[in-house]
């Protein structure tokens, strides 16, 4: 691959007269794309560059678990960095078709930092990691606080996945929405799932005030963020990136918060807290109830892709072990559902 | 907990990911070796699986039933063994009687029958609290309070998210 890589960045730097790619190597974890890691150095008349990247490709079809789209990923990225504060990886190079790196992939900025956040919380730093968490909350607010034609000016991420989602307003969008997850379920649960379908059947009946819809990361959690001495120094992986209410990811990030035990919403002291600090920054109104509501629906919107992946492993669609275990995470995010849905407590004798 | 896929089933993916992704990219002999041991073990579970506590309680009743009688065949002997003979049918004769248990693709069957029911279920009492039906709330509470077991003993009695956590996830 590297070989392609060099082939394919000298095509779209005629100025080079040599690029290397050193230092490759492929990241584990990860549940999506292909991660590399490389070093690319370019010669040309201007002298040696030397830019550190991440490449990001698409899976096989028959292993992809998330299926997204590079280009939009891409485009968001660039639209992010020249129309906001917010950090993001510069967004260098995108192969759209696959033509010249096999499948679909891009090389961004690989940005300084740590995404490890056992250090952050551990105890005695707890100025740092209050710093870090309320810049989370500051560039969630500036993200959301966007002015929507400019972050999506041809419309690519109004139903981002080609779902048939309805981005005209809030109510169309929250409408199609949970009809999306309701067919959805009915297309991919490989088994009875009550307590999704629960979720998803209880949503009509919850919802929240309208406001206005907005670009949501779409993934704005613990693992999603790169910090350095008390500062954010990257938001990456948005290839969630979609039209949607903004308050999904305050949802989400609470439910990963609690899930990871990294409490990013409670770290936040300015103006009484998270939600206090938001509304202050980003003028949207946001309740702790309509909270609930979005952890719900993110988790709803999330689900589907992984129920589907499973679906696929069982039905001899996909050889990728992972659809298998996702099983494990599917039954370890029931217990969070519950406690939202306010589910009484067990009776064994009942 | 899943009727699909059953725990046979998830054994059968295991076994089939680790001669297809893990097998191949060992590079000792011993490690393939051990490989191949595991992936025959875990066919052997696979197999098991399903008749295990259907087989066990049957053959309970079988051997109850055949050293009682051993026992009573030797109630006219003399010496120490037809006495430790009598002593075991004594024994087997106190055991508890297991009913016969449904052949386990039968059970899997209804579980999945009934659970796909609670869950059409709670679509409709979803849309009737939607429209106001005042019984609707209480329903939905009481079909809840059984999901909260059902999850409670997956979470504690099955799943092992302990033992690592989410694994690989970067």
């Amino acid at each position: 691959m590297e070989r392609q890589l060099e082939q394919f960045i000298r095509q779209r730097r005629p100025d080079a007269s040599a690029v290397r790619i050193e230092e490759f190597r492929q990241l584990a974890g990860g549940y999506s794309q292909e991660t590399y890691r490389c070093d690319c150095v370019i010669e040309s008349g201007a002298g040696t560059e030397r830019l550190p990247l991440i490449v990001r490709r698409d899976p096989p079809p028959e292993s992809d678990i998330l299926p997204t789209n590079r280009r939009l990923e891409f485009r968001i990225l660039q639209r992010v960095g020249e129309h906001t504060a917010i950090p993001v990886p510069a967004a260098h190079f995108l192969d759209e078709t696959g033509e010249a790196l096999d499948r679909p992939a891009m090389l961004i900025e690989r940005l300084g930092g740590s995404a490890d956040l056992t250090p952050l919380f551990a105890p005695g730093n707890e100025d740092e990691a209050e710093a870090v968490a309320t810049e989370f909350c500051e560039r969630l607010a500036e993200l959301h606080a966007a002015p929507l034609d400019a972050l999506d000016p041809d419309g690519e991420l109004r139903d981002a996945r080609g779902a048939g989602i309805d981005c005209s307003g809030w109510e169309a969008y929250m409408a199609s929405s949970i009809e999306f997850f309701l067919s959805s379920y009915r297309k991919i649960a490989f088994d009875p799932l009550p307590v999704f379908y629960d979720m998803y059947a209880s949503l009509p009946n919850r919802l929240p005030r309208p406001v206005p819809l907005a670009i949501c990361h779409g993934d704005y959690q613990p693992s999603n963020f790169l910090y350095e001495r008390g500062r954010i120094t990257g938001v990456i992986d948005w290839e969630n990136a979609h039209v949607g209410d903004p308050r999904e990811d305050i949802g989400w990030l609470r439910q990963l918060s609690a899930i990871t035990g990294f409490d990013l919403f409670g770290a936040v002291k300015a103006d009484g807290g998270f939600l206090g600090h938001y509304r202050k920054l980003s003028g949207i109104p946001v309740t702790e109830e309509d909270v609930g509501f979005f952890q719900v629906f993110s988790s709803a919107s999330l689900a589907a892709p992984i129920l589907d992946a499973v679906r696929r492993g069982l039905d001899g669609e996909s050889d990728n072990f992972l659809s298998t275990y996702m099983l494990q995470p599917l039954v370890a995010a029931q217990p969070g559902y519950t406690a939202i849905l306010g589910y009484p407590a067990a009776q064994e004798d009942a | 907990m899943f009727t699909n896929p059953s725990s046979a089933r998830v054994l059968e993916l295991i076994r089939e990911a680790l001669e297809r992704d893990v097998l191949p990219e060992l590079r000792s002999d011993a490690a393939r070796v051990t490989v191949r041991q595991m992936l025959q073990m875990l066919l052997s579970v696979e197999r098991r699986l399903p008749v295990e506590q259907q087989w066990m309680a049957d053959e309970c009743g079988r051997m109850a039933r055949v050293l009682r009688e051993t026992g009573e065949a030797a109630a006219g002997g003399e010496g120490e063994a037809a006495a430790a003979l009598r002593a075991i049918g004594e024994r087997a004769a106190e055991a508890p009687e297991f009913p016969a248990l449904p052949a386990f693709a039968g059970i899997n069957d209804q579980y999945r029958e009934l659970s796909a029911l609670l869950t059409e279920a709670l679509g409709h009492l979803h849309a009737l609290d939607g429209e106001g039906w005042a019984e609707a709330p209480e329903r939905i509470r009481a079909l809840r309070a059984y999901l909260q077991l059902r999850i409670d003993r997956d979470m504690h009695g099955l799943f092992a998210m302990d033992a690592g956590g989410l694994v690989g996830r970067g």
